[in-house]
């Protein structure tokens, strides 16, 4: 058990699971079915996070390693996404990618808690076996289905941020926006150099990426959502004056 | 009195008018070559 590998992923879940809280509460507030699915998205970020926590301070456990697989490495992302999806697309997309989403989902449930597993083969490749990897899946095609939805989480959550924020900027409006947006992007983009850093055998890569995330998005979920006071815009002269 | 007005171009604060678009670039590039990687990868076009 070491500061990287337990606390880390507990603080990341914390974050998350607070951060999920205020979505949800904005959710009651406001409604927008965005907000609803970015709430169960952040809920999924906490759970994987905690069972990385739980793996770190007390060890293997199947059902939690397929809890942290199904959550943290194959739903989070896409379900992040899919709240952005219901934010920028025009009807009917949200609802059928929803619809691909929910079986997606059940899908990969199935999968998850059907394959075997092989808690030794969390030390081959890089890993040091410190950390939670989904080399210890055995069964073939559960891996697989992970990066169509971390694709789909990746290209809608990042994009639309990003777009939205090139949207307010080329307007010059609602900076608070703008920034918001960016943090956000580059919050959903941590995870992934945390696990690109795993693969490649950097130590605590994964969970300090995830950290980041957590906390880029949440700051960045903030500023969205809080107006800034900056001195007006300046303008140039108009002709009445 | 003047009535045809023009358009106000608005501004952000200067730092923010630099900031921003690099900031949107880096992270459009980096999702780029993310997506090429993991496709090239997936597909086997990249040792993995």
């Amino acid at each position: 058990m070491t500061f990287v590998n337990t606390y880390l992923p507990f603080t990341s879940s914390l974050i998350s699971f607070i951060f999920a809280f205020f979505v949800l509460k904005r959710y009651t507030e406001r409604k927008g079915n965005h907000l609803l699915v970015w709430g169960i998205g952040m809920i999924f970020y906490g759970i994987g996070g905690f069972c990385e926590g739980y793996y770190g301070a007390f060890g293997w456990n199947p059902l939690v390693f397929r809890l942290w697989y199904l959550f943290g490495a194959h739903l989070v992302a896409a379900w992040l996404g899919q709240g952005t999806v219901y934010l920028l697309a025009k009807k009917p997309w949200p609802t059928i990618t929803m619809v691909l989403l929910v079986l997606g989902s059940l899908y990969g449930t199935y999968r998850v808690f059907t394959a075997t597993l092989d808690p030794s083969l969390l030390t081959t490749s890089l890993h040091t076996g410190s950390e939670l990897s989904g080399h210890a899946i055995t069964t073939s095609g559960v891996r697989g289905l992970t990066p169509i939805f971390n694709i789909y989480g990746t290209v809608t959550l990042v994009g639309g941020a990003i777009w939205s924020a090139w949207i307010f900027f080329r307007k010059r409006v609602l900076l608070h926006r703008t920034i918001g947006n960016i943090l956000i992007a580059a919050g959903a983009l941590a995870p992934a150099f945390g696990g690109a850093g795993s693969r490649f055998g950097i130590p605590a890569a994964l969970y300090i990426g995830e950290l980041v995330g957590a906390i880029l998005m949440f700051i960045g979920f903030w500023r969205a959502t809080t107006p800034m006071q900056v001195n007006q815009p300046h303008s140039e002269p108009t002709a009445a004056d | 009195m003047n009535d045809k007005k023009l358009q106000p171009e608005r501004k952000y604060p200067q730092a923010y008018e630099k900031f921003v678009p690099i900031a949107i670039g880096v992270i459009v590039v980096i999702v780029v070559g993310m997506l090429i990687l993991t496709l090239g990868i997936a597909f086997g076009l990249i040792q993995g």
